[in-house]
């Protein structure tokens, strides 16, 4: 899709395994897992939500919530023209208590809440009560694309009507049973690691993650703009990494750019290096000497993590500085950072890019 | 870029039919298939009726085409069928040939089978087929099992906003079309019947254990189904290219929210009055031009007064006729959306309304009733669909006759 409108990130709201819940910090403290799960580090809820609602409400809603709360305060907007949510697994936790109850008690006496808030669209629909806000209300719920579905969804919106301001997040939660049904299966690690040092481990698996990072978009570069975001693309199974240099090469030249603009490359790989290999060659084959970063080691992974990745990439166009800690190699110092591209891959099937630009 | 979307094929597979003609004729017949479960175990099989496909796995496997227990869920196996012949309704055969897209959606995926071995697969000492199903309670799992098989590699998504999902499915597939993303693209859903619906729904206490009576003044509550159904949606280069004849024009779609409670409607019908309204506008149409509502229509107390509220509010003199057809089929949930879009569209193809079965006594809070007997040889112009959902979503999507 050739853009001929610019679109802006105006806000941003992120609860992760990181202290990313204050806007005002930028992993200036950084936390450390040994068991392989990864789970945000909250926010006090009651600062977002009245304390009533709360008490009814699941940790993945408070969090998804909460998150949008802050992203809507941070870009002061009040009434969204259009809320947009993605998850790949949604209420996993609601949807596994309901289904223990149905078992283990032979389908009697079931908590209905438990079966409420199992829908994907709880959070997106939490929202809009909240906010009183009737306007377009939608949930993805593709896998690794669920993200990418719904920024699709957004930027298809904005050019159409350039006067809408978009709330959009994504969400996914850790779950026992989903980590030990990856285990057995090798899509996680059985053996504990410290998470930071995940790209030196033994390079089968990844570890679980989870999240919530929502982003207010628009056409209006506002005072606290974080980025532009030129585009999106999605691509299934792709047969090579020369499939994904061409998807790379597509994207760039639909906003007049080429290999060489791009300054930060931030690359969604796992740690399994099976998985990641694809990626690895084509950035590596396109972006040879550029300064690569990784974010999995932070957040874990899970099917919605290239927000997190969007969320590093706008920060540092903000703070025109890169964390040490996300760092893969050290390239030559930037004088300033203007394009950041983000290659995500979930499962090695589903691989998606994000092109930011310096507002 | 293409300004109009049309709608090429159609599929569908629910308790009334394998295939679009079964489905007219049993709608043409008044032939419901609510009755009694039968095909998985549960203390509710005597006591709560469903709308279920009489086909096991197995015989299902077969007509789709694929090996028993190699990992499709019933989902991906009605959404296979329903897809199948929703390409072949539209004479694609090779789908590498233009930009194409899938879009399906579903509120439980493969729960059906992951809930009959959710215990083992945590035992990490157990091994055996039943870990083919181990990544199957994901909403997009569905969508790649058929978008694997038909080789749809262009776009593939999946949306999930409880019972109004496919109807999302088909306005990402619009706009998809609409900004020049996509050349064609199959949109839906699928849902089967499950312990975990079944329960949940039972635990709100909104099941009728009796066939449903969809805007009746005694209506007891929703009976579920299940389904799986497909549209077509493609450009107007693809039309004239391929020297096609379009089924219908999807003429208008609205998406909008009640913002009032997480499960049930508002009780002044706000929220669907904002999506009709809103659809039938995109269209360019007065809404007295509108010749017949598919309602949401579920049979619950809350739905049923909310949506017909809005329907007086927004039609005043003029209210078109309006069914509920979930009678039929029991409510499937994510793929009622798709499944009421190919009735609507039969509707207009073949000039003919159909009746809310069940229907026996008005409600007084309204002055409108549904349409009670099937009325044929009527000119069908423009047929709204509504579906509304948990988390107080509600679409709606207008077809116009070609």
């Amino acid at each position: 899709m050739e853009n001929t409108t610019t679109f802006y990130v105006q806000g941003l709201g992120n609860i992760s395994p990181q202290k990313t819940f204050d806007n005002n910090e930028f992993l200036n403290e950084i936390s450390e897992y040994n068991d392989n799960v990864l789970p945000c580090v909250l926010p006090e809820f009651k600062n977002y939500i009245h304390p009533v609602a709360l008490r009814r409400m699941s940790r993945l809603l408070r969090i998804g919530l909460s998150a949008a709360k802050i992203c809507a305060q941070d870009a002061q907007l009040d009434m969204p023209d259009a809320i947009i949510t993605a998850s790949g697994y949604g209420a996993i936790g609601d949807t596994s208590n309901f289904l223990w109850e149905i078992l283990n008690n032979g389908e009697k006496q079931l908590t209905p809440t438990f079966f409420m808030q199992s829908t994907y669209n709880t959070i997106s629909g939490a929202i809009a009560m909240n906010m009183k806000c009737n306007n377009y209300n939608t949930t993805y719920a593709h896998r690794g694309f669920s993200f990418e579905n719904a920024l699709q969804d957004a930027l298809m919106q904005l050019t159409d009507t350039p006067s809408k301001r978009i709330l959009l997040g994504a969400f996914d939660e850790t779950n026992k049973e989903q980590h030990a049904i990856k285990q057995f299966d090798g899509l996680h690690k059985r053996k504990n690691i410290n998470n930071l040092t995940l790209f030196q481990s033994d390079g089968l698996g990844t570890i679980e993650g989870e999240g919530a990072a929502f982003f207010t978009l628009g056409t209006e570069k506002t005072p606290n703009a974080y980025a532009k975001l030129l585009g999106v693309k999605t691509i299934y199974r792709p047969e090579d990494a020369g499939e994904l240099q061409s998807q790379i090469h597509t994207l760039l030249t639909e906003n007049n750019l080429d290999a060489n603009a791009i300054d930060v490359v931030i690359n969604g790989a796992g740690g399994d290096t099976q998985l990641d290999a694809m990626s690895n060659i084509a950035l590596n084959n396109l972006f040879d000497g550029k300064q690569f970063l990784a974010f999995k080691h932070l957040c874990g992974d899970y099917c919605t993590a290239a927000s997190f990745g969007m969320w590093l990439g706008c920060k540092i166009l903000q703070h025109q500085a890169i964390p040490e800690i996300t760092k893969v190699n050290q390239a030559a110092p930037l004088s300033s950072i203007k394009n950041v591209l983000i290659l995500n891959h979930f499962w090695g099937k589903r691989y998606s890019l994000i092109l930011l630009q310096q507002a | 870029m293409s300004r109009k979307v049309f709608i090429t094929g159609t599929g569908i597979i629910t308790s009334i039919g394998k295939n679009t003609n079964e489905h007219l004729d049993a709608l043409l017949h008044k032939r419901s298939g609510i009755g009694k479960l039968e095909l998985f175990p549960t203390i509710h099989s005597e006591t709560i009726p469903v709308g279920e496909i009489k086909l096991t796995d197995e015989e299902l496997c077969s007509i789709a085409g694929v090996q028993p227990n190699s990992g499709f869920t019933r989902t991906a196996l009605i959404a296979i069928i329903a897809c199948r012949e929703a390409l072949a309704s539209a004479n694609i055969e090779n789908i590498k040939e233009a930009r194409t897209g899938l879009i399906s959606s579903t509120t439980v995926g493969g729960m059906r089978e992951f809930e009959n071995i959710l215990t083992d697969l945590t035992d990490l000492s157990k091994d055996g087929n039943f870990r083919n199903y181990a990544h199957v309670t994901d909403a997009g799992e569905h969508t790649e099992r058929v978008a694997d098989l038909f080789g749809f590699k262009d776009y593939v998504s999946t949306t999930s906003t409880a019972c109004s999902s496919a109807s999302n499915a088909i306005i990402l597939g619009a706009e998809l079309i609409k900004h020049g993303i996509l050349d064609r693209v199959v949109c839906g859903g699928s849902d089967v019947l499950s312990k975990f619906t079944l329960n949940g729904f039972n635990s709100l206490m909104i099941l009728d254990k009796r066939t449903m009576h969809p805007f009746d003044a005694q209506r007891g509550g929703v009976n579920l189904g299940e389904g799986a159904a497909f549209v077509v949606l493609e450009s107007e280069e693809m039309i004239a290219k391929y020297n096609k004849k379009p089924l219908v024009e999807l003429t208008g779609y609205s998406n909008s929210n009640d913002a009032f409670h997480q499960t049930a409607s508002s009780p002044d019908g706000d929220g669907a009055l904002l999506s009709m309204s809103r659809a039938i506008a995109m269209a360019g149409v007065e809404p007295k031009a509108v010749d017949y509502i598919n309602c949401h229509g579920t049979g619950t107390e809350n739905n049923d007064l909310s949506e017909a509220l809005a329907i007086q509010k927004l039609f005043q003199e003029h209210v078109p006729y309006f069914s509920s057809t979930k009678p039929y089929t029991g409510h499937t949930l994510a793929a009622a959306g798709s499944v009421e879009a190919v009735f609507s569209i039969l509707s207009i193809q073949n000039n003919v309304l159909f009746p809310n079965l069940n229907f026996e006594n008005q409600m007084p809070e309204i002055s409108i009733s549904p349409l009670k007997e099937l009325m044929q040889n009527v000119e069908v112009k423009h047929v709204l669909s509504n579906s509304f959902g948990f988390g107080g979503s509600n679409t709606s999507l207008l077809f116009s006759k070609v």
